[in-house]
């Protein structure tokens, strides 16, 4: 198939989607995928970056679906939600610079106490200072940390962007680290 | 982030997938915002009635390159700013937007043309230069609410971009309409009564918009 017809393909595909079909919807970003992939490449110098990338390209095509007209072609939409998605990302990891908040990992002071492990493996100080977080933040560092998600996963299901999970995600770091300090103290 | 966890964020998405109903096409999103303005006519109508002496204003070179400037950069301003919340429609906003800004620029350029020629003083009072502003900026409120919420339900790439051309737009529009019911006359009064409106409305408004679609987006 070429690239005129692939792209017709995907415009169909999208416009399914738009009514609801799932099975089409996974078939068509399974489909995008190494084109986003390329395209995320061609921008971006670290390529350490880029799966992450390639995530919040995907989860802003989601989030745009709506603006897709049937009758438009599908490629120039995507192109440009890609690439916007793309300089998003380096503009917000230019202002990050040294603070990781990616949630790979997350460097939580040593427990003093003697540790029993309460719900999800958690130390009771660290459970209990997780508990006091306020609620969005805790559900940000819960998901991340405690379920696993990766960051796009855990701002789908928060219903937020990828950059509004992080910025929640680092505060609750930052405060659980603050609490599990004074705790050691 | 790996390969697997994006794979697996796709099928999380699919999972997720709820049916959305379409924005309205860049045509229907202009006639929405022409429409809310065509309501303003309408009150200006049989509120105040029309300028009966407009044809004849048009007798002076300046004054006819200054509307047709202002009718432009509206037509041109609200379709750049539209377009910029519609993925894949660079090449159709900054094309637009280029028109908006020529033409904006020539209607500025035509009053200056205008007081060099007639004097500052030609026309009327400057008390008409701030009624006339007055009655403009709220004649924007309508189209700009219109435009924003528009933008609200796009996706913005750039969302300063995107605001300022609209509002340059929308700021236009308004300009015409109060435009058509003013007996008022003179280069410095089409300058500082409406044609100034839209790069006001741009100035103030650009941001706050902006905000709110970058809120709205997140």
């Amino acid at each position: 198939m070429g690239e005129p017809e692939a792209e017709a393909a995907w415009g169909t595909a999208m416009a399914a989607a738009q009514r609801g079909d799932a099975a089409s919807y996974e078939k068509l970003l399974a489909e995008l995928l190494p084109e986003v992939r390329r395209l995320v490449r061609a921008r971006l110098f670290d390529p350490s970056a880029v799966e992450d990338v390639v995530q919040n390209a995907l989860l802003s095509i989601h989030r745009a679906r709506h603006t897709y007209r049937p009758e438009r072609p599908f490629g120039p939409w995507m192109r440009a939600i890609v690439r916007n998605a793309t300089i998003d990302s380096y503009r917000q990891s230019r202002r990050r610079s040294q603070r990781e908040v990616g949630g790979d990992t997350i460097d939580f002071l040593p427990d003093p106490r003697p540790v029993t492990p309460g719900e999800g493996g958690l130390s009771p100080p660290l459970a209990k200072a997780l508990e006091e977080l306020p609620t969005k933040q805790r559900e940000a560092v819960r998901m991340i940390q405690i379920e696993g998600l990766s960051v796009a996963e855990a701002a789908l299901r928060a219903g937020v962007s990828v950059s509004a999970l992080k910025v929640r995600a680092h505060r609750g770091y930052r405060a659980l680290r603050t609490r599990l300090q004074e705790v050691s103290e | 982030m790996t390969p697997s966890s994006t794979e697996g964020l796709i099928r999380e998405l699919a999972r997720s997938l709820e049916p959305v109903t379409p924005r309205p096409s860049l045509v229907a999103s202009f006639a929405i915002v022409a429409g809310l303005v065509l309501v303003e006519v309408a009150y200006i109508a049989f509120a105040f009635g029309f300028n009966p002496h407009f044809k004849a204003m048009f007798i002076d070179g300046w004054f006819g390159i200054a509307f047709i400037g202002l009718v432009v950069a509206s037509i041109c301003g609200a379709i750049a700013g539209l377009s910029s919340a519609e993925p894949g429609r660079e090449r159709l906003r900054n094309a637009t937007a280029i028109a908006a800004g020529a033409a904006l620029s020539a209607t500025v350029l035509a009053c200056g043309f205008g007081i060099l020629r007639l004097g500052v003083g030609y026309g009327v009072a400057p008390t008409a230069d701030w009624s006339c502003f007055t009655h403009t900026i709220g004649f924007a409120l309508l189209p700009v609410a219109g435009f924003t919420w528009l933008m609200m339900r796009g996706w913005v790439g750039q969302p300063l971009v995107g605001a300022a051309l609209g509002l340059v737009g929308t700021g236009a529009m308004a300009a015409l309409v109060s435009e058509l019911a003013c007996a008022a006359w003179g280069p410095r009064h089409l300058l500082l009564g409406h044609a100034g409106v839209p790069l006001l409305v741009a100035a103030l408004g650009t941001i706050p918009v902006a905000l709110l679609l970058r809120w709205r987006a997140h």
